[in-house]
């Protein structure tokens, strides 16, 4: 996969297994996480950032703007902030108004530039942008810990580490566009640039340098600065909801080269006979951590928290009884018995254990972005479709479309806001209008309708075009088989919140904190290096 | 408010139309496939002519009928299907009609993402496709600026598949309360 295919793996996990939803609301930020990519991406290019505009009055409203280069371009974060009543501070999409707005701009921009992103980015999805406009996002303060960090620094004291690490940020962004929305740039237009040709490095580049406004800002009303320790202890919280979770569906090959490189990841330190001490230690010291993490995870929600509670008796009875890791065949030995555990204990074992194994892992990087989408095989003949699907993707053949249960749910767009939502097909109109997630139902009524003949694909096709994207979806799997997410999206059990977790662990979040089925808070960015620490380490979980 | 299209002074992202043709496409009942076949296309290749030419074919009913190596229909179905004809391999293929600057994104990104080119060569009543003979196609980054009339149509297609709002969908349908201050 990347320049260094020929190291040793076991075979890889079966995607039957990793891509079942249940196990995919379990996953863990890992070092190829993209807050991490970054993070080594910018200590690779020793990026520097310089805040050259910081034009906030006593109010703490104004603009400001943070630069620094990458592959030897310029990039900017131009930040916004303006006065807001509670009564309009709302997480959900549906809001029309934020504390704060942000651009990452391709360049430096002059006063023109910030003069028309001022007018359009506090607008949102309102407004318009170009080509030079990568990334708009925008955040709401975390009210009660902002105030407590601007009383504290007032009053010449430091805020309290506790209650800052509870929380974890003092802002949270609602929404990071990127990709052409609203006529921002293009991916196409950028992504053969090294620094920002990852999967999200753009959006994530933006969510780390807003993580920075949001403790200058807190400073620059406090009157002095906070603790660097303090700081760090920070990331910038994010309300995720619906309108995540059908990017995993739509994009089954990007779902397929993410998980490809992930367990490609885990194949490759398994591999491994035996490892030296030095490695051994830092595992134990990675198991520390994990530990204290899950000692500071504390969510309300009592179904959660019984998970992570869980969780913690169980990781800690697993690290109590570790074999001698410089043994061989200890990681082996350490793997099998994560299998014997909880869903979340192996998936915490499996972001573990890459831990200390940058040098094995961290090239596959390269590998987790792709530009391209599944491509109709016009000659395949329908009979090898139907027996590739039987093959390759029998779990779409488990639903009973014809109850009830099986498609309980659907998923639409709403005509307001233009907002994913998912309704009950009982008893919310909207069904005719449903936005075509349904992969297993397609595919359940391609197989009902596909001869079991040598007629080809193309041919059955042109009358049955109903069938041809999934057709094509399905012809994907034998080479990309972890492209879908295996379950029925339709059925009543099927929680959209795994797959919110799932994509939020790609981009490195930490501190899940479910609100519902429907939608979670998390932290992004918490613990990693400040802007004038690039190049220090960046911890795998906050503690 | 969402954001108005007609505002746009720097034209319109290429992942912007992709978004929108797609929904476009299936507001007007085009099947699935083809929507991401033809939106694919444009977003890859295809210039504001083709936004106008799919403008003036939502309303139709797509269709394609196979005779031999003989290919009619209706919408783009036809030019996808000749598509299809060749990458199988199966023989030229006739495909009857204009051949429009829509035709010509929808083969360019077929022949693209198949690895191959595809000739266009003048026929009777329409184009004769055939596999080489051309240059590999290459992705446009250039930015649309459609007309005002054909962004109208293309959205008044695309607002098919939204769903009108409720009380209930507005509060439960994406979980979240309605204001958040903590």
């Amino acid at each position: 996969m990347d320049g260094s295919t020929h190291l040793p793996q076991h075979p890889l996990r079966p995607a039957s297994d990793v891509m079942r939803l249940e196990r995919l609301g379990a996953m863990m930020p890992t070092r190829l996480s993209f807050l991490r990519v970054l993070m080594r991406t910018l200590a690779d290019q020793n990026a520097v950032v310089t805040r050259p505009v910081w034009d906030m009055d006593a109010n703490g409203f104004g603009h400001a703007v943070y630069t620094l280069a990458l592959d030897e371009r310029p990039y900017s974060l131009v930040a916004f902030s303006q006065a807001l009543s509670d009564a309009d501070r709302s997480d959900r999409v549906i809001a029309t108004a934020w504390d704060a707005a942000f651009v990452l701009f391709d360049g430096v921009p002059d006063a023109t530039e910030i003069a028309r992103l001022k007018a359009n980015a506090p607008l949102q999805e309102g407004g318009r942008f170009g080509p030079r406009d990568l990334v708009l996002s925008r955040a709401n303060k975390s009210v009660r810990l902002f105030a407590h960090v601007v009383e504290a620094l007032r009053a010449g004291q430091q805020p309290d580490a506790q209650t800052l690490r509870q929380t974890g940020y003092l802002m949270r962004t609602t929404a990071v566009y990127g990709n052409g929305k609203f006529g921002l740039a293009d991916r196409t237009t950028y992504c053969d640039r090294p620094a920002l040709s990852g999967p999200f490095m753009a959006e994530m580049l933006a969510v780390w340098l807003i993580r920075a406004f949001t403790v200058d800002l807190a400073e620059h009303l406090g009157g002095r600065p906070m603790e660097r320790a303090l700081k760090r202890s920070l990331g910038v919280g994010n309300a995720t909801g619906l309108g995540m979770a059908p990017f995993l569906v739509s994009h089954p090959l990007l779902l397929d080269a993410w998980f490809s490189v992930r367990e490609t990841a885990l194949a490759r330190v398994l591999a491994q006979d035996e490892i030296s001490a030095g490695k051994a230690a830092e595992l134990r010291t990675q198991a520390q951590m994990a530990a204290e993490y899950l000692d500071g995870w504390k969510v309300p929600d009592p179904d959660a928290a019984q998970v992570i509670e869980n969780l913690r008796g169980e990781w800690a009875s697993f690290c109590e009884e570790l074999p001698e890791l410089t043994g061989h065949g200890a990681l082996q030995t350490v793997w099998d018995k994560a299998q014997t555990g909880s869903i979340p204990l192996q998936e915490l074992t499996f972001s573990w254990l890459l831990e200390p194994f940058g040098d094995l892992v961290d090239g596959l990087a390269d590998c987790l972005a792709t530009p391209f989408s599944p491509v109709l095989k016009p000659k395949m003949i329908c009979s090898e479709v139907r027996d590739l699907i039987q093959s390759t993707a029998p779990w779409v053949l488990n639903a009973d479309f014809e109850r009830e249960e099986d498609q309980a749910q659907f998923w639409y767009v709403s005509e307001a806001k233009l907002e994913p939502r998912l309704g009950d097909r009982q008893r919310e109109p909207g069904a005719d209008r449903e936005t075509p997630l349904d992969t297993a139902r397609q595919a359940a009524n391609l197989m009902r309708d596909l001869p079991d003949d040598d007629t080809p694909l193309w041919q059955f096709l042109a009358s049955h075009p109903q069938h041809r994207a999934v057709a094509q979806r399905m012809q994907a799997l034998p080479a990309h088989p972890y492209a879908e997410v295996q379950c029925n999206i339709l059925g009543r059990e099927a929680a959209p919140i795994h797959l919110l977790r799932a994509k939020l662990s790609m981009f490195g979040a930490t501190g899940f904190d479910p609100k519902s089925r429907l939608w979670t808070r998390v932290t992004l960015a918490k613990g990693l290096p400040l802007i004038d620490e690039i190049g220090t380490e960046a911890p795998w979980l906050p503690t | 408010m969402a954001a108005d299209l007609n505002q746009a002074t720097d034209g319109y992202s290429r992942a912007e139309i992709y978004a929108l043709l797609l929904r476009a496409l299936r507001g007007a009942g085009v099947s699935l496939g083809w929507c991401q076949d033809v939106a694919q296309a444009v977003e890859f290749a295809g210039t504001d002519e083709c936004l106008s030419e799919i403008a003036g074919v939502l309303g139709s009913d797509w269709r394609v009928e196979i005779a031999g190596p003989s290919i009619r229909g209706s919408g783009l179905a036809p030019i996808i299907a000749g598509c299809d004809c060749v990458l199988a391999g199966d023989a030229p293929a006739q495909v009857h009609g204009a051949f429009s600057a829509a035709s010509a994104a929808i083969v360019a990104h077929r022949a693209a993402t198949a690895g191959t080119s595809i000739a266009v060569l003048p026929d009777t009543d329409g184009v004769r496709l055939q596999l080489g003979n051309a240059l590999l196609p290459e992705a446009s980054l250039e930015r649309f600026h459609p007309e005002p009339a054909v962004l109208e149509t293309l959205k008044r297609f695309a607002h098919l598949t939204y769903v009108p709002e409720t009380e209930e969908s507005r509060q439960a349908g994406a979980g979240a309360g309605l204001t958040d201050n903590d």
